[in-house]
């Protein structure tokens, strides 16, 4: 075989390779399992800031750290206990967007929310685009405040307006 | 010559037309229009940038269904190959290829454009928005890139600047672009990604083609060659420039060839064995040996008179629709040019004919061009047929007029019109005879002529 | 791409009442997660339509709001509302306390007048004293990533917030334990979890890099949230600054993945 042919065989294999280990954000969210505390390795705390001013710096960040202020990741709390009541699956409403509807199900377990399923999203268009996509994340989302025994999570993340509308009110039946 | 020969195995008939195939292929269109507006494709009309999208996403399924067509045609599928005929398949491969990639292109800015209409975006970004945060859709954004390139390397300037193996190679990653186009369409495609049955009609479309192709390019051919085992048993100069291979191998009374049929071979020796060469068969299969007859036309060509004994051979085949299975008048015309005597000849011993049914007309420039002379005489005694030879070079004292008009040949042959007519030689000169008896009131379904460019 | 962001409770427990408020306003979803059983929902209501009404004035992005007006010049300072004064003055001040890292007139952001850093967690801090005049002392209010919370979950324990990790939507990197009993107490997180051309540092107009994500834990919702703003829009240094503020605690994520908070922060992390 020529060699050129077998230059373009070994490049087109390589680059296939990294082609399909390309990951967008939405595989990096995979769904499933019970989302962790990550440790995500020694973080050092810094005292107050000196009177010289704002630039003055503490060993930052960038620094090799001999961190005074480690913290191992907790453990965590016992769960309070929970009662039977409160288990089942609930719709919510069908809620309109612009391109469809989107109504979703909480499924809770022992007064816990455990799933959040899509049952209907809107499928064409931009929003149809962007649901074949999402729906796995929204769904993942919506239980990742649940273990940990963590009430509320900080960090700004992208909205669907109808989709929370809809798992409000599912959570609004679930409550009878 | 004929009287003791066993019955030898044939390739099947197939009854179905090509009409009925076009008819397949467009009422399966129908349903994938269908599916599109049961989908809600049209109620996205009532938004500006709705249109872009609705027109991109149509676009976009029959690209990708087109795209799947492209691959059965280039398959081989016997059903198709006898039915259609090779030259006439890659014909339309050639014509739905750029169809098929302008509708990709298509789809590209469409979707594109309505969907950074619909954000409020502007086009580059939205583009790479789309490359990057979506699954699937970086592929999609490469297989884009190979269709473009796959085509550009096909249009006709292109190919004169190209070698024919280079040509080949970059038309491979045509595969890869469907195959990389795959993804995006069932994961995001909206007609698929939210309808199960949708999804299993178009995976099952891919699944049939993908099948269709690794069945006849590539399980059969190796199963046949396999099994008989062929190799070069003989070489043998037929005149300046000729040579013709015999192929030998095991239980050659069990393959089923035409006379008037190719092969494609590919000698397995070290430099080259990638070449496929389509080869005529230039005697009737007797179940003993194939013969393959060839002209030195530089290249590749040149080495095969030094073939070493032996050598073992990669075959496909048996193709072509130039043979006695498409013959229905009792009288029969073969008209060869230079080479095309190759299949005729082989034609000329098979076809069965009474005395005076079957003439050929063999036309050569030279007398040295003229090859098997021997054997079309002794055939002709033999089987009472008649070989007419048309030696000269055109407009010289020898040949001053065109001896293969209508007219000519009407002097020649003055049953004519009343024959079957089976061509074989360079296109121009053929293309030229079939006009011409066109014109002369020969029904164009009698007319068999068979181009060797693909 | 849109994802949901909820603040949810960890426990519905028979025993605990809790009623769930969604509102999608100020280009987020804000939830209010209320614990005290005897506060009507009429307060609910009253919280809920307090937010949009912020929206309708205060929003950059809707050419009616009176922000988008005083940017266009169509009035002047003095003839806006009482609350949209205050607001200004209020980011004034931290335009000044954060050497211009905080500053809503920066060149190069959209509408050109934005003071959204600031306005989100004054809104929600406005909607928790309307809850807490109709009595409520224990809630969660959760405005698109940022928390303001009162009280406690249940008996025994504080309220718990995750900090979510950079990079991987479905998981928390650090857990803050917020004690608010005697008073509110409050998470905000800047970072570059949204599309990065949201936080441009006004000193040079570019995209601010040098962390992925910078909390600030403090008592008002909206310092935290314009400390936050304009910490991560100082990079290396933001920590630091923060440092110097009192009451206002750091933590922040570097784009190697590691964090590095304030003194004050260690005894919140759980």
């Amino acid at each position: 075989m020529p060699k050129r042919a077998i230059t373009a065989l070994i490049t087109t294999v390589i680059a296939l390779v990294l082609l399909l280990s390309f990951k967008t954000p939405a595989d990096s969210g995979a769904a499933g399992g019970a989302p962790a505390l990550v440790s995500i390795g020694p973080g050092s705390s810094i005292g107050p800031a000196s009177s010289s001013g704002p630039l003055a710096g503490g060993p930052g960040a960038g620094d090799s750290p001999t961190p005074p202020g480690t913290r191992p990741p907790g453990t965590t709390p016992a769960p309070t206990k929970v009662t039977a009541k409160g288990s089942g699956t609930f719709t919510g409403d069908a809620v309109q967007e612009q391109f469809g509807v989107i109504q979703v199900q909480a499924t809770m377990t022992g007064g816990k929310l455990t799933a959040v399923t899509v049952v209907q999203m809107p499928t064409r268009g931009r929003s149809g685009f962007i649901s074949a996509d999402a729906a796995p994340i929204l769904e993942s989302e919506a239980i990742a405040a649940q273990s940990a025994s963590i009430d509320s999570v900080s960090g700004a993340t992208y909205t669907s307006e109808a989709y929370a509308q809809s798992l409000q009110s599912a959570l609004d039946h679930a409550k009878g | 010559m004929t009287s003791n020969r066993r019955a030898l195995p044939v390739p099947r008939r197939w009854s179905i037309r090509t009409r009925e195939i076009v008819a397949v292929l467009i009422l399966n269109g129908l349903l994938i229009g269908a599916m599109w507006i049961r989908h809600g494709g049209l109620d996205q009309l009532a938004d500006p940038s709705g249109w872009f999208i609705a027109l991109g996403e149509l676009v976009g399924l029959y690209g990708g269904y087109l795209a799947l067509i492209q691959l059965v045609l280039m398959s081989r599928s016997p059903w198709l190959e006898q039915v259609v005929g090779m030259d006439s398949l890659a014909a339309a491969h050639r014509w739905v290829g750029f169809v098929c990639v302008w509708l990709i292109v298509g789809h590209v800015l469409l979707t594109t454009i309505g969907f950074a209409i619909a954000d409020g975006q502007n086009l580059v970004v939205e583009a790479w928005t789309l490359l990057t945060t979506y699954e699937f859709m970086l592929m999609a954004g490469v297989s884009l890139v190979l269709f473009i390139g796959v085509a550009v390397s096909s249009v006709r300037v292109a190919r004169r600047h190209l070698a024919y193996e280079t040509w080949h190679g970059l038309h491979l990653y045509a595969y890869l672009a469907i195959a990389l186009g795959l993804g995006h369409q069932l994961v995001t495609g909206s007609d698929f990604a939210h309808d199960p049955l949708a999804w299993d009609y178009w995976a099952g479309l891919y699944v049939i083609a993908a099948g269709l192709i690794v069945a006849f390019r590539f399980v059969e051919p190796l199963v046949v060659s396999v099994r008989h085992q062929f190799r070069v048993v003989n070489v043998e100069d037929e005149g300046p420039g000729v040579i013709s291979i015999y192929l030998g191998g095991r239980d050659l009374d069990q393959f089923a060839i035409r006379a008037g049929q190719f092969v494609i071979v590919r000698f397995l020796v070290r430099d080259g064995w990638w070449r496929g060469h389509p080869f005529s068969i230039s005697a009737a299969p007797n179940g003993r040996w194939l013969r393959l007859t060839v002209k030195d036309l530089g290249g590749d060509t040149m080495s095969m008179a030094s073939l070493a004994i032996d050598t073992r051979v990669y075959l496909e085949g048996p193709y072509g629709l130039l043979t006695g299975a498409r013959r229905v008048r009792r009288r029969v015309l073969l008209i060869a040019g230079g080479i095309g005597i190759a299949p005729l000849r082989a034609l000329f011993e098979e076809l069965p004919a009474g005395p005076g049914d079957l003439t050929l007309v063999y036309r050569a420039s030279r007398p040295t061009d003229i090859v098997f002379r021997d054997e079309l005489d002794h055939l002709a005694r033999a089987r009472g047929a008649v070989v007419h030879y048309l030696i000269g070079a055109r407009g010289s004292r020898a040949m001053p007029a065109d001896p293969l008009t209508a007219a000519a040949l009407r002097q020649l042959v003055p049953d004519l019109r009343q024959r079957e007519v089976y061509l074989c030689g360079p296109t121009p000169m053929m293309e030229a005879v079939r006009d011409g008896l066109r014109a002369s009131g020969l029904p164009p379904g009698h007319i068999h002529f068979e181009r060797f460019e693909f | 791409m849109q994802r949901a962001e909820l603040g949810l409770g960890s426990q519905l427990d028979e025993q605990i009442e809790r009623r769930l408020r969604i509102v999608s306003t100020m280009g987020t979803i804000i939830g209010i997660d209320l614990r005290d059983p005897a506060v009507p929902s009429g307060a609910l209501d009253a919280a809920e339509a307090w937010l949009v009404e912020v929206d309708a004035r205060f929003s950059p992005f809707r050419p009616t709001s009176e922000i988008s007006r005083l940017a266009r010049g169509e009035i002047e300072p003095e003839a806006c509302a009482p609350d949209v004064r205050y607001v200004l003055t209020r980011c004034e001040e931290l335009r000044v306390a954060s050497h211009g890292s905080f500053d809503i007139r920066a060149e190069g952001l959209r509408g050109g007048l934005d003071p959204s850093g600031y306005v989100k967690g004054w809104a929600v801090e406005e909607a928790a004293h309307v809850l807490e005049a109709a009595g409520a002392r224990n809630y969660v209010i959760n405005a698109g990533g940022d928390v303001l919370v009162r009280g406690a979950p249940e008996a025994g324990r504080p309220w718990i917030v995750g900090i979510r990790h950079p990079l991987e939507p479905d998981q928390v990197v650090a857990r803050v334990a917020l004690p608010a009993t005697e008073g509110r107490h409050a998470l905000a997180t800047s970072g570059m979890y949204e599309r990065v051309d949201h936080i441009v540092d006004p000193q040079t107009g570019l995209a601010a890099i040098s962390w992925l994500s910078l909390s600030v834990a403090g008592p008002s919702l909206a310092q935290a949230d314009a400390y936050a703003t304009a910490a991560f829009a100082m990079g290396r240094v933001g920590l630091a600054w923060l440092a110097g503020l009192p009451g206002y605690e750091g933590y922040a994520i570097d784009p190697g993945l590691r964090p590095s908070w304030t003194a004050g922060f260690d005894p919140l992390l759980v």
